[in-house]
This record gives C-alpha cells, structure tokens and sequence, in this order.
C-alpha cells in the first residue's frame, strides 16, 4: 500500500507549522518568513504525478492562506495556476536538477508574494507601501533558490523510504 | 510514469467545491489543523526547555524562586488592599449613581506562534479561542500593559493584532500628570519609512494646550505663560512656537521654548503616560500602552501628534491575559 498521502498530509502540516513558528527573516516589521510550503508543493509539482502535484498546491495554499491571515483563496489559486503552468513545461526541463528547481522556487515565491501583498492592499486593512517589500524579498529569494530543492531531496528521500516512489536506476533498468 | 489512483482526483475534487462554497470554513479548519503542532512546539519550548536548563543553572533558578515568593508575596498585601478599595469604590457609584464597572475575567494564554506562515502582519497567535470565552475585540494584555487586542478567533486558538500593527487603532489618553488628559488615536507604524518598528503613533486634538516654560539664563524667574490655542495657526521650528499667521505674540517674543528640555512642561516632557481611554467597549481605562517620547504638529495644524515607546517588549512575549467579559467559558 502506498503511503502517499500521509507523507504528503504530514509534510505539508509540519511545513505550515515550521513556516509559522520559524522567527522572521528580516526585522520585524513585513517579516516574510523562510518559504517552505511553497517548497513542499514545489517538490510535489516537480516530481511527482499531475494530481498529487495539484492536491499539494491547493493544500499548501489553503495552509499558507490560513495561518498567514491572508484572504482566504489567494495563495491556494496562485500556487495551482503555478502548478499547472509548471507542469505543462515539465518536459521541457531537465529532470531533478538542482538549477530549474531552485528557479522555479524564486519565480514561484515572487508571484506568491505579489498575489498575497495586492489581495492584503485590496481586501484588509493592510496598507503597507510597495517598495517596503523589496528589502524582505531580496532576503526570501535567494533563500527560495536553496529551499526549493533541499526539502525536495528530503521529500524524495522519505518518498523513497515509503515505498512511494521506486528508486531511478530500477525505473531506468525495466 | 506509475499510474495514479483515482482517489486522488476525488481528493482534489472536494477540495476544490469545498474552496468555491464554504472557503472560509475550510480555512478555519486548516488553521486548526497546523494549531496542535504549534502547541506541542510552545508547550516544549515552555515546560521541557526550562526543565533542561535549570539542570544546568540550579542556584540561578533557586534565587528566581526566591523572588518571585517575596513579590507573589507582596502583590498579595496588594490585593487585600484592594479589595478595601474596591468596596469603597463600589459604595460610593452607589451613591454617585454611577453605574458599576464591567467585571472582566484574565484568561491566561501561551503564544504558540508570531506573525503567522506570512510575515505580512503584526500578530501573534494564542492557544486559546471561543471555548475560554474569549471574542473578536477582547483587550489582550502582559503585566507591562496593553499588547493589542483578539482579530480573529477560532474555537481553540485566537489570533492577536499588536499595537504596532498599522492597522491597530486604539483610543487613548496622555495621562498628564495636573493636567487634562488628551484623548487621541493611537495608530501602529509597523512598517513606516522611518523604520522605527516599535513606535506607534499618537494622534491627538490640538486643545485645550497649555505651555510652560522656562526664560533662557535665569531658572529662578519661572515665567509660566498659559496659552489657549483657540486654532491652529502655529508651527513647530527646532522647538519654538511661532504663529505662521497671526500677529506675533509672546510665543515668538519670548525667549526659546523649552518644551523639550523644561522640567515641569508636562505635555512634552519624555514619558509622559499614554493609558486606553475606555471609550472601547472591549478595552477598559487605564490600561498602560506607553510613553509618549517625541510630539509635534502635523503638517495641516489639524491636531498634534506623537510617537509612543509601548510599554511592551512584543519581541519577548511568551504569554499574555485577554481580558474576557466571558469569564472562562468552557
């Protein structure tokens, strides 16, 4: 029996916790915190099946959105429209690499950040001025890079141990 | 590619009716799921952590012990004391026909996270809701004084905005000592341009204002000039008054203001108390907010305002009291 889905429930809990009880990057004030759900959706997207690779966005986002008091739809939206876009050109990228991986991490945190500061500025009393966010995502960017494909080779490795996903050389050898 | 059950289609399925029809209850319930992991975090880092390290620091924690007794000890002779006071004060509204003050309950909470997955707001997250009576709007406070008040509540855990959130708006009164006390807005600056993260700003009416102050050279001869600013045609230039319209007057003529440096000018002296007014139906009086260290004018002259130092360090929060109307609840 595959254990995908509590490895993939537990993931995304312990994520949403970590990424709301990590201390903040920068200052105190508009302190992004270290992006990991959007890491452990990404691994999902990137690696594994089209329907996982949703669920795990729509989820992370339902997460991101719930414990970052962010109106509710946002982050879930963006990151599903992230990973279906990704997933359409996943056979144009080479496969596991550390590059496209920590790429796609930036590109998708930048979006994210934006969705998430225009649905604040438009739906809550949040009215912080955009050039404020510059300093926090110059932190959280380079960041995302490193993230992304580090807690997907800790994801894999758990898929792995779960007898989720099969190791490459036996895929490669049938 | 291994095939996929279709279980997972489903899954997503639900979700996605479940987002377009009831978002917010599914947002209510992820929220509650990450809260038992956050709890186990705090509850660890509350109760194993200390244990570990009072291993290591046994005298430090025997001479804390000792402390805390002496003052439990003395805020008990307080409390009897006061309870004189209280009946005291009971008889007399009584008598005044004023009616009683509202009885609110101190539920004690642990802050189980700060700022959310986000980062975007000034909050902190408490790890009790609905089920300790605990509203939206409930006054939260640290024995220093106001830290904000309850945004969002859950059954089993409540979301705190800080008084340095922007968005947190609270009335206020300068607690000046001999005189009458101001009533303003107190606003957050948590993200303002002069990156002073911690200073909430005061917003206060312009009269009745009342400035003493000391002739330069001789501190013997106190001249005291009372002025009732009737409008406001004044400006604030490296601290002397001056009347941008009217005709001058002894503020100009007179030697320069001390506001700042003046001993006895309470509205500019540093410190001055800000207290909540009581105004809110959910903040009571009288509650410590801060200090007031800098004031000046804004630029239309249509009130004064003010940079206030919280009483809070908000850095430094591991539990808080939000005052209930509830009594404990559940």
């Amino acid at each position: 029996m595959k254990l995908d889905f509590p490895v993939m429930a537990a993931a995304l809990l312990l994520a949403a916790a970590l990424q709301s009880l990590l201390p903040p990057l920068h200052g105190s004030a508009l302190a992004l915190k270290l992006p990991i759900l959007p890491a452990v959706a990404l691994y999902y997207v990137l690696q594994r099946q089209m329907p996982l690779g949703i669920f795990a966005a729509l989820w992370a986002g339902i997460l991101l959105d719930a414990t970052g008091a962010v109106p509710a739809g946002t982050s879930s939206v963006t990151l599903v429209i992230v990973a279906a876009a990704v997933m359409s050109l996943k056979q144009y990228m080479p496969e596991a690499s550390v590059t496209v991986s920590g790429l796609v991490g930036m590109v998708t945190v930048l979006l994210l950040v934006v969705v998430q500061y225009c649905a604040l500025r438009t739906r809550t009393p949040f009215r912080a001025p955009p050039y404020l966010i510059l300093r926090p995502l110059a932190t959280i960017l380079p960041l995302s890079f490193v993230a992304t494909p580090l807690i997907a080779f800790c994801l894999s490795r758990i898929d792995l141990a779960a007898g989720n996903v099969k190791p490459r050389k036996e895929v490669e050898g049938k | 590619m291994e095939k996929v059950s279709k279980i997972w289609y489903v899954g997503l399925g639900l979700t996605l009716v479940m987002l377009l029809f009831s978002r917010l209850w599914l947002h209510r319930t992820a929220s509650e799921g990450v809260k038992p992991l956050e709890t186990f975090v705090a509850w660890t880092s509350s109760r194993i952590v200390p244990r570990m390290t009072a291993l290591f620091r046994a005298q430090a924690v025997i001479d804390e012990n000792r402390r805390l007794r002496d003052e439990m000890a003395r805020l008990r002779v307080d409390a009897s004391l006061m309870e004189e006071v209280a009946v005291e004060n009971t008889a007399l509204r009584e008598e005044a026909a004023i009616p009683p003050r509202s009885r609110l309950h101190a539920e004690r909470c642990v802050v189980i996270s700060r700022g959310g997955s986000g980062g975007w707001w000034r909050s902190i997250r408490l790890g009790k809701g609905r089920f300790s009576g605990i509203r939206p709007g409930d006054a939260v406070v640290a024995p220093e004084g106001l830290v904000g008040y309850v945004a969002s509540v859950t059954d089993t855990s409540s979301d705190v905005r800080l008084l340095t959130d922007p968005s947190c708006r609270i009335s206020c009164v300068l607690d000046e000592a001999g005189g009458a006390p101001a009533r303003g807005i107190l606003q957050g600056c948590g993200w303002n341009s002069r990156g002073n993260e911690d200073i909430a700003e005061f917003l206060y009416v312009a009269e009745p204002l009342r400035v003493d102050y000391l002739p330069l050279g001789d501190s013997a001869e106190r001249k005291v000039v009372d002025a009732q600013i009737i409008d406001n045609r004044y400006q604030i230039t490296d601290n002397r008054y001056s009347d941008t319209n009217g005709p001058t007057d002894q503020r100009t003529n007179g030697p320069t203001d001390q506001r700042t440096n003046g001993p006895t000018d309470q509205r500019t002296s540093a410190r001055t108390l800000v207290k909540t007014s009581g105004l809110s139906e959910t903040i009571p009086g009288g509650i410590m907010v801060g200090w007031l260290v800098s004031e000046g004018v804004d630029p239309d002259g249509l009130y004064r305002m003010g940079q206030v130092l919280p009483a809070v360090d908000f850095a430094d929060l591991s539990s808080v009291f939000v005052l209930t109307s509830q009594g404990g609840g559940r």
